[in-house]
């Protein structure tokens, strides 16, 4: 079954039509990229998966119950949605860490005061994340005491300390400099490994090819093309998909 | 009558100088905080009144409110004007500053960055939480600069208690000059505002300077 399943899905901001019938899913363990020009729509479809843009039409389901539906031609969405948002976790292209807390508690705060977990074994999960980023010894540092790139390992630990079934990434590398951007593509690719179930934005195309099972492009608010990454740049049958990887194979 | 007289006269009053300056404080501070979640609602109405609310308070003088409170409900009602005036003084301070500090509450509410607001509801928190934990707290600390401004000039506003003849400090100053024909009792009541101040700058130095372990 697939964690994530969007069918027809259609937003506008005013006049401008930014997801034109998208539909596509995610199944368990599977890791798709989605790529494309800027103003594609590949982060207004992330932030309506994750709830923080409401679409006008279409169906979001994940593990099989509706969170947003088609009634009587208009798009209602669940009331239960804080339900829903346990399932999933996001990471920002901007971290979005809370500054005023130490890393421990960025991580630790939502599992215990959302989740209603016990605090101990949160601490004891936590700090076991932390070892495996390499990052143990920031337990007690405040975001602002990081690096770029440490921060957004932190972003992606936090959301992997509610333990998602799928986790979201929003152009995670987009912020950082070349040399920070691959300890947070490491990290990413270990999850892959892990059989971690993504939703990856990127720009960064030969990440996407390496890592990603399955390959979406996105133009001008439809799926051009998808399928495996060899085929998606290997084999591309879209003229758009072809004018859009030549600009990056020129460089 | 000797400088010392007029010192130990004058500051029998602070007592009340104070009463004024931290009931104010007292009251301002959360009111001012219930004025601005009225202003930001999303109920037209209510967020209308907090705006009228603000304007009015902030667009007529302080002296002003304080007449109207303490000598209001004389002219309205045939209520006897109470003999304790604190409770009229504070009142007026306490809504006019209220206005003062929701303008500042709402400028640091509107100056955090929407990431923070998208973080938390992804992460599940519910509303309150966002606000109490993640968004409340750095507030403060943005705001804490235009908070110890207004402190700062309430210290010097309590003076304005004179109109309704409040036995504070300034009061008591100006009964003295008037009747000695003095000017001193001027210099010395800003002698004692200008060290009130030092002492509540420093103060809120150490709270600011606690609050800045961390960078926004």
């Amino acid at each position: 079954m697939s964690v994530l399943k969007m069918s027809n899905i259609q937003k506008s901001f005013g006049d401008n039509h930014v997801l034109k019938d998208i539909s596509f899913h995610v199944d368990k363990g599977e890791v798709v990229s989605i790529i494309g020009p800027s103003g594609s729509g590949k982060s207004t479809l992330l932030r309506c998966s994750t709830f923080l843009e409401t679409i006008d039409a279409g169906t979001i389901t994940y593990d099989g119950k509706n969170a947003a539906e088609m009634k009587n031609g208009k798009c209602v969405y669940a009331k239960n949605l804080n339900e829903f948002r346990r399932i999933f976790g996001l990471v920002f292209q901007n971290f979005n860490l809370f500054p005023h807390w130490t890393v421990l508690r960025n991580m630790m705060d939502a599992p215990v005061s959302v989740l209603r977990r016990n605090k101990d074994e949160v601490r004891e999960e936590c700090l076991g994340l932390l070892a495996k980023m390499g990052l143990e010894d920031k337990a007690n540092a405040y975001p602002c005491e990081l690096s770029g790139g440490q921060q957004q390992r932190v972003s992606i630990v936090r959301a992997l300390a509610m333990n998602p079934e799928i986790l979201f990434f929003d152009e995670p590398t987009s912020a950082l400099d070349p040399e920070l951007t691959g300890e947070v593509l490491k990290v990413i690719k270990q999850l892959a490994e892990e059989k971690m179930t993504m939703v990856i934005v990127t720009h960064e195309m030969s990440f996407a090819r390496a890592v990603s099972d399955r390959v979406i492009f996105m133009a001008g608010g439809v799926i051009v093309e998808q399928g495996a990454p060899e085929d998606v740049f290997g084999n591309t049958q879209s003229e758009r998909t072809k004018q859009f990887l030549q600009n990056y194979n020129n460089l | 009558m000797t400088l010392m007289t007029m010192v130990m006269k004058m500051a029998s009053g602070l007592e009340k100088t104070c009463a004024i300056f931290f009931l104010t404080l007292l009251f301002a501070l959360p009111l001012g905080m219930a004025v601005a979640m009225m202003r930001g609602s999303k109920i037209k109405p209510v967020s209308a009144v907090a705006g009228f609310l603000i304007s009015v308070l902030r667009g007529t003088p302080l002296m002003l409110q304080l007449i109207a409170v303490t000598y209001g409900p004389y002219y309205l009602f045939g209520v006897s004007v109470s003999r304790n005036k604190l409770i009229p003084v504070v009142i007026a301070f306490s809504i006019n500053y209220a206005a003062y500090f929701a303008e500042i509450y709402r400028g640091g509410i509107e100056s955090m960055p929407v990431g923070q607001y998208e973080a938390a509801q992804v992460l599940g928190y519910s509303r309150a939480q966002t606000f109490l934990k993640i968004i409340l707290p750095q507030v403060i600390r943005r705001i804490l600069p235009s908070v110890t401004n207004e402190i700062v000039t309430l210290v010097k506003d309590t003076s304005m208690a004179f109109t309704v003849s409040y036995q504070e400090m300034f009061t008591i100053g100006k009964q003295i000059a008037n009747s000695e024909t003095s000017f001193i009792p001027f210099l010395v009541a800003g002698v004692f505002y200008y060290v009130f101040n030092l002492i509540v700058s420093f103060v809120m130095g150490k709270v600011e300077k606690k609050m800045s372990y961390y960078k926004m």
